[in-house]
């Protein structure tokens, strides 16, 4: 006797329902740690939501530890974590040196670990997810050179102010602006390096770029949080209209000031995706599963051309807004 | 009938005493040379340790403050493949109240095949390999207000001195072997170009004698002064001999003449 597709559909909902219900049974009781340089850093607390999200629904228990960007509170959240009896550990490091202390103790202490950005200098790990910054910032650069070809600005120079280059991924996000630059014939202008990150710091390295380079057209900051100090520069230097500002990362206010064209677009990771794939590799791996050891997700390159479409994916993946 | 009595070799002789004598002095020189270079090779590791030691000290003071655990892992590393020691640890008190003990341990050894890995400080290996080290050299990391913030020790390998006599030996051997030999030929060439050659031009000479045994030739005139004189000695005592025979035969002739004519 045929069955009705309702009676298929009804049993196969069913079973996928069992299914879930199983995993979940498996996982009641496991436990999770994620040990996080700074929870006052908005990229790091999405990341820990969007962990916290997948932790729920694969039912383990979850606790997040802020180091507050201190290394001794970082070490002692990992001992603490450690002798918790803990399963497994996601791991965001201050840097990647403290990271591969964080690796060999958890090696001592028999428990896996995948690292969410950052990355680490040595040690054994499950899995190591990170974002493309290299052609993050390409892509955003062609962005701005798009930019500067329309308003016929293609013979000024672009000043960077960027992260540490001692940092991997502020060198490659440094090669792939510089890349699409070079494609473009854009001549760059000089690069300033961030220290203490702070306001003042970053309005005063904008007020140098613009003052020593009259052809300045536009300055590109590898960063999100320091948006407002160089936008300040460059009104206070009164060249508001010849001078964009581009950015990488992302704040909330980013979804106005971009469709309003006060910043040309900026490069978007994606924390809250992050988080969700940091557990669920973690989670293939109890599981027996075979994981990628390095996992590279795209950079989202935002401007006021494509915001509307991508509004969702910017909501969710990169400011973890899940409502 | 008793056979004569067998006589050594003047070579054979001269000889053994050379190869003796060069064996002798040569393997004294070589005993002596390979002690001093021992004991200049366990000064110079005792000076490198105690250098890398003195080193590691001063660049972990702020580091064991920062909890930068890879970092002077990493400068531990780095001194372990320029200097060749065999083991550094590191006894950090810091990171020990953190862990829940007096220190944690950690450093970097040698494994069999000379790779540095980790030290495991659970390791029973590892610990007995630490205290069997040829030479060990420890100092407490004090920060600026006379803080024991952890000690080090480095170990240096009883391997590499091992190694490095090995080396001195062979070469040592081959050095004192060559020069023995080098020795040995050139003396037994010279001693046999100015003493044994002509001793057996004199032998020779002596040996071709008349019917009486008296040498029929002069023992020719050259060599050093003592040859040349015993040359000259036994040329005379030879021709002295042949004189008196000369007077001895005459006078013999002289009486068998009286005895025939006497009635």
């Amino acid at each position: 006797m045929p069955r009705s597709p309702l009676f298929s559909s009804i049993c196969l909902a069913m079973l996928l329902l069992a299914l879930s219900q199983a995993v979940q049974a498996q996982n009641q009781g496991a436990r999770l740690a994620y040990l996080v340089s700074d929870t006052r850093i908005p990229f790091w607390t999405i990341m820990a939501r969007g962990i916290e999200h997948k932790v729920q629904g694969l039912n383990y228990q979850l606790d997040v530890y802020s180091a507050h960007n201190e290394p001794r509170r970082e070490l002692e959240n990992t001992v603490k974590a450690l002798n918790s009896g803990i399963d497994g550990l996601i791991v965001s490091p201050t840097t990647s040196s403290a990271c591969a202390t964080i690796l060999k103790l958890a090696a001592q202490a028999g428990v896996p670990v995948v690292i969410a950005d950052i990355g680490t200098d040595g040690g054994d790990y499950v899995s190591y997810i990170s974002s493309d910054n290299r052609d993050g910032a390409y892509q955003i650069g062609k962005v701005l050179a798009h930019h500067l070809q329309k308003r016929g600005w293609q013979d000024g120079r672009v000043g960077i102010i960027a992260i540490p280059q001692k940092r991997l991924n502020g060198q490659a996000r440094t090669a792939g602006f510089m890349q699409a630059m070079r494609e473009a014939g854009i001549n760059g202008a000089t690069i300033r390096q961030q220290v203490d990150f702070s306001y003042a710091e970053t309005y005063r390295y904008s007020r140098e770029l613009i003052d020593l380079f009259a052809d300045l057209r536009a300055i590109w900051l590898q960063g999100s949080d320091r948006y407002q100090a160089a936008l300040d520069a460059i009104r206070d230097s009164g060249r508001d209209k010849e001078i964009l500002l581009i950015t990488f990362d992302a704040e909330p206010v980013f979804l106005d000031l971009i469709p309003q064209g006060t910043l040309v677009g900026s490069a978007m990771q994606q924390p809250y995706l992050m988080g969700l794939h940091a557990v669920e590799l973690l989670h293939d791996h109890l599981g027996g599963k075979p994981v990628e050891k390095h996992l590279q997700l795209p950079i989202l390159a935002i401007s006021a051309d494509n915001i509307e479409h991508k509004l969702p994916m910017i909501k969710r993946n990169v400011l973890g807004i899940t409502d | 009938m008793n056979s004569p009595p067998r006589h050594r070799s003047l070579y054979l002789t001269l000889a053994l005493i050379i190869v003796v004598t060069v064996a002798t002095i040569m393997g004294l020189q070589a005993a002596f040379s390979y002690s001093m270079t021992r004991q200049q090779q366990i000064e110079e590791l005792q000076e490198q340790t105690h250098k890398t030691l003195q080193t590691i000290r001063q660049n972990t003071i702020g580091l064991i403050s920062a909890y930068a655990v890879n970092e002077y892992e990493q400068l531990i590393h780095n001194e372990m493949e320029l200097h060749n020691h065999f083991a550094i640890v590191i006894r950090d008190y810091n990171m020990g109240k953190i862990t829940g003990s007096d220190a944690y341990v950690s450093g970097k050894i040698r494994d069999e095949s000379g790779a540095i890995i980790d030290f495991e400080p659970d390791n029973a290996h590892h610990a007995r390999l630490f205290e069997d080290c040829f030479h060990i050299e420890s100092d407490d990391v004090l920060d600026n207000e006379n803080v024991h913030l952890g000690s080090i020790s480095v170990c240096a390998s009883g391997r590499s001195l091992e190694a490095a006599l090995n080396d001195i030996i062979v070469h040592t051997l081959i050095n004192a072997g060559v020069i023995a030999v080098l020795m040995i030929l050139t003396l037994f060439a010279f001693i046999r170009h100015f003493v044994l050659r002509p001793l057996s031009e004199i032998v020779n000479v002596i040996t071709e004698s008349d019917e009486d045994g008296i040498p029929v030739g002069n023992i020719p005139l050259h060599g050093s002064r003592e040859i040349f004189a015993l040359s000259g000695s036994m040329n005379n005592m030879i021709a002295a001999i042949k004189r008196s025979r000369i007077i001895l035969k005459r006078q013999k002739g002289a009486l068998h003449t009286r005895r025939i004519t006497t009635p």
